[in-house]
């Protein structure tokens, strides 16, 4: 399937960067061999993604790999990948960390309030329970700390029956982060998807920009 | 009479905050406390343009001019002109229409520029080709205000003669109500545009609430239960397609307006988002505003590329921006109602309810009402409970909810009540009434009342039932009690209070 409105969007980890969002490390490969030595560097296990401008749900799609251990099982995975993405494109090389909740985090260019932010329950359940809050951009301190806690996961969130949650000190950063992103660069979305709890800390593993 | 009692009241839980502020902050200066306050209320409302402050010529003329009065009865500027007049309004009427030397026994003009006196407000009620003339010669007259009642314009895609009539009242920093619209009313100086018949729809007597619609379909309706209800109005203006006035002109008007002390809404768009956000941020400061907002169902991002935008529609947005500005959104216009009965309400901020009802099973519906909106049932203190065993029948527990059981009496009723004032442990009270009961009567409004008016914290009723329960509903609603006919909405009503007094006594002081 290709994406819902057939526009462009950009797998643009940079922009994450400049606005201090922590994100999955990461480099995008143009071959085979490329994706082998970039999977070296960044250390096994790794994930490949495609990182086509028109594939919305990959996993839906087949068009990422996971939990890579060895050099081969990315050579085979990146024929795989490049044949689906088509020519030209190009193949994400991630870090693959195990992550113990995701999360989805984004903005959009409201049409009546301007730029907006937004925070929700990520993984196979997004759409189906819609668990998220939203809030215009820039928000105080109390509306971010109101949007997280306004989750109905919230709970879950905080670390519930012996399992470890979030780290909202660093989700509450991230947020302001997203608010100045979204304020300062004018995009019409931004999707964060998912934003992934990993041993490291919280850090985006995925997303699209829509100019 | 009622009325000055309550104000007494409010003085007196006023004195003694203040003297308790005095005791505890020896060192603070709590004058410069509020004067911060009221710096941001004027921050983030803004200053009024000129334009703005000319709505007191909608609100308050001392002179109206009716442009489109007609003798036949079934015209608009008949029943604009009788409204006016059988309403008791006070100031000068001037009927406007060339081929009439008077209507209704008084003289008429054949345009503004005629009549030697000062028109503080045109109303005009004419086709729509002829309004731009209409206002031309209210301008040349010094008009400072006018209502377009006429449709005919945006709305059926006649822009550019809405543009037109636009550079002209702005040019004049004439304010201009409408088009397309039902225009104002103000019970308490007895203006009344709305060219509907007072005997199909009644208008609301004197008061504090203030509403505005873009609606005037719903600004009818609203205006005809709000009277029905008791709700007693300082304006109500149907705005229409907000040519020069809009929502946030309208609103940051009102947040200065003395007579108005919480603002109702009922709008389907903004025009400006982000100014309506700020100026709402000012008002929220000073007075509660509450909103409905018509199309909340309409998909905003069907054609969306990212999850982010299927998941943050338009409507989930405007509730986000509500919130954030400390605005109380209804979902339909019997929730508006039911928040307009709250606010005149002592203030409160804790979450520890006590429920007194004369039948057990409301009482739980009660508890699982307060559980639902994050509130919680009180626990009474050893000294409350000592009291109320001492006139309570054995059958009764004196636990909360407090079931004081079927044959409770006024005078039990009066008792409990005492105690759960007194109880420091109490926030807020809800009082259950079933006035099916065979003891009960008439007299546990008096009861009721009183408590009302010596309690310094919110008490609201709910009284489920049919004719003979509305009667006593009406009554307790006319000697400001808040009542509610479940206890559901009853609670909803109380958390949108208590969520309001935590937003503009909490705001971080910047």
């Amino acid at each position: 399937m290709d994406s819902k409105s057939g526009a462009e969007s950009l797998m643009d980890f940079a922009l994450l960067e400049k606005y201090n969002i922590p994100v999955v490390p990461y480099r995008f490969a143009t071959s085979q061999s490329q994706a082998m030595l970039f999977s070296r560097a960044l250390g096994f296990p790794v994930a490949l993604k495609v990182a086509s401008t028109k594939i919305l749900h990959k996993s839906e799609q087949h068009a990422l790999a996971l939990n890579l251990r060895d050099e081969s099982a990315v050579a085979s995975e990146y024929s795989r990948l490049s044949a689906l993405g088509g020519k030209d494109c190009k193949i994400l090389v991630q870090k693959f960390l195990p992550s113990s909740f995701e999360l989805i985090a984004g903005g959009r260019m409201d049409a009546q309030f301007g730029p907006t932010i937004m925070i929700g329950l990520g993984g196979i359940y997004t759409e189906i329970m819609q668990d998220v809050s939203i809030r215009v951009a820039p928000p105080s301190d109390s509306d971010i700390r109101s949007m997280i806690s306004g989750l109905k996961a919230f709970p879950a969130l905080r670390g519930a029956r012996g399992q470890s949650g979030v780290d909202l000190t660093a989700l509450v950063k991230i947020l302001r982060a997203l608010s100045n992103l979204m304020v300062h660069e004018h995009l019409s979305e931004l999707d964060i998807n998912p934003l992934l709890q990993t041993k490291d800390g919280l850090l985006a593993a995925d997303v699209r920009v829509l100019r | 009479m009622k009325k000055n009692t309550h104000r007494q009241k409010n003085k007196i839980v006023h004195t003694t905050k203040a003297k308790a502020g005095a005791d505890i902050s020896n060192t603070q200066n709590q004058y410069s406390v509020s004067g911060k306050y009221s710096d941001i209320f004027s921050r983030h409302l803004g200053p009024m343009r000129q334009q703005v402050k000319n709505l007191h010529y909608v609100f308050n003329p001392s002179s109206v001019a009716i442009v489109g009065a007609s003798k036949n009865p079934s015209k608009i500027g008949h029943a604009i002109l009788k409204n006016f007049m059988q309403g008791g309004y006070e100031g000068k009427l001037y009927p406007i229409n060339p081929s009439e030397k008077e209507i209704l026994n008084l003289a008429c003009y054949p345009k503004i520029s005629d009549i030697p006196h000062k028109v503080d407000c045109a109303i005009i009620a004419v086709p729509a080709e002829f309004v731009y003339e209409v206002l031309q010669d209210a301008i040349k007259a010094k008009v400072p205000s006018s209502i377009i009642i006429t449709g005919g314009f945006s709305e059926i895609g006649n822009k550019n003669e809405e543009l037109r009539i636009k550079k002209l009242a702005d040019d004049a920093q004439m304010a201009l109500i409408g088009p397309n619209c039902m225009g104002v009313l103000n019970p308490i100086k007895k203006v009344d545009s709305i060219f509907l018949p007072i005997y199909k729809l009644t208008r609301p007597q004197a008061g504090s609430i203030s509403f505005i619609s873009q609606s005037g379909a719903i600004g009818g309706c609203i205006v005809d239960l709000a009277s029905s209800f008791g709700l007693k109005m300082a304006k109500f203006v149907s705005y229409g397609n907000a040519l020069c006035i809009n929502e946030t002109d309208l609103v940051q008007y009102l947040a200065h307006d003395e007579q108005t002390k919480s603002i109702l809404a009922y709008v389907e768009g903004v025009s400006d988002g982000r100014k309506f956000m700020s100026v709402l941020s000012g008002v929220s400061m000073k007075k509660p505003f509450a909103v409905l907002k018509a199309g909340k169902t309409k998909a905003g991002s069907q054609a969306a590329l990212s999850h982010t935008a299927s998941l943050s529609g338009s409507s989930k947005v405007f509730s986000a921006a509500m919130r954030q500005c400390g605005a109380i959104e209804a979902d339909g216009l019997d929730d508006l109602f039911d928040f307009a009965k709250i606010f005149d309400m002592p203030i409160f901020f804790g979450s520890r309810v006590a429920v007194l009802t004369n039948g057990g099973g409301n009482g739980v519906l009660a508890a699982d009402a307060l559980e639902q909106y994050g509130l919680s049932l009180a626990q009474f203190s050893p000294a409350t409970l000592r009291s109320l065993k001492t006139f309570l029948p054995k059958t009764s527990q004196a636990k909360n909810p407090l079931d004081i059981i079927g044959d409770a009496t006024a005078e039990r009723y009066e008792k409990s009540l005492d105690a759960l004032i007194e109880d420091e442990g109490v926030d807020a009270i809800v009082v259950i009434v079933l006035l099916q009961t065979a003891s009960l009567d008439s007299s546990i409004v008096n009861v009721l009342t009183r408590a009302h008016y010596k309690s310094q914290k919110p008490i609201i009723v709910v009284s489920t039932g049919g004719d003979y329960t509305r009667m006593h509903q009406k009554m307790l609603e006319d000697y400001g009690l808040p009542t509610y006919s479940s206890p559901s909405t009853a609670i909803r009503a109380l958390d949108a209070a208590r969520k309001y007094n935590l937003y503009c006594h909490t705001r971080r002081i910047e």
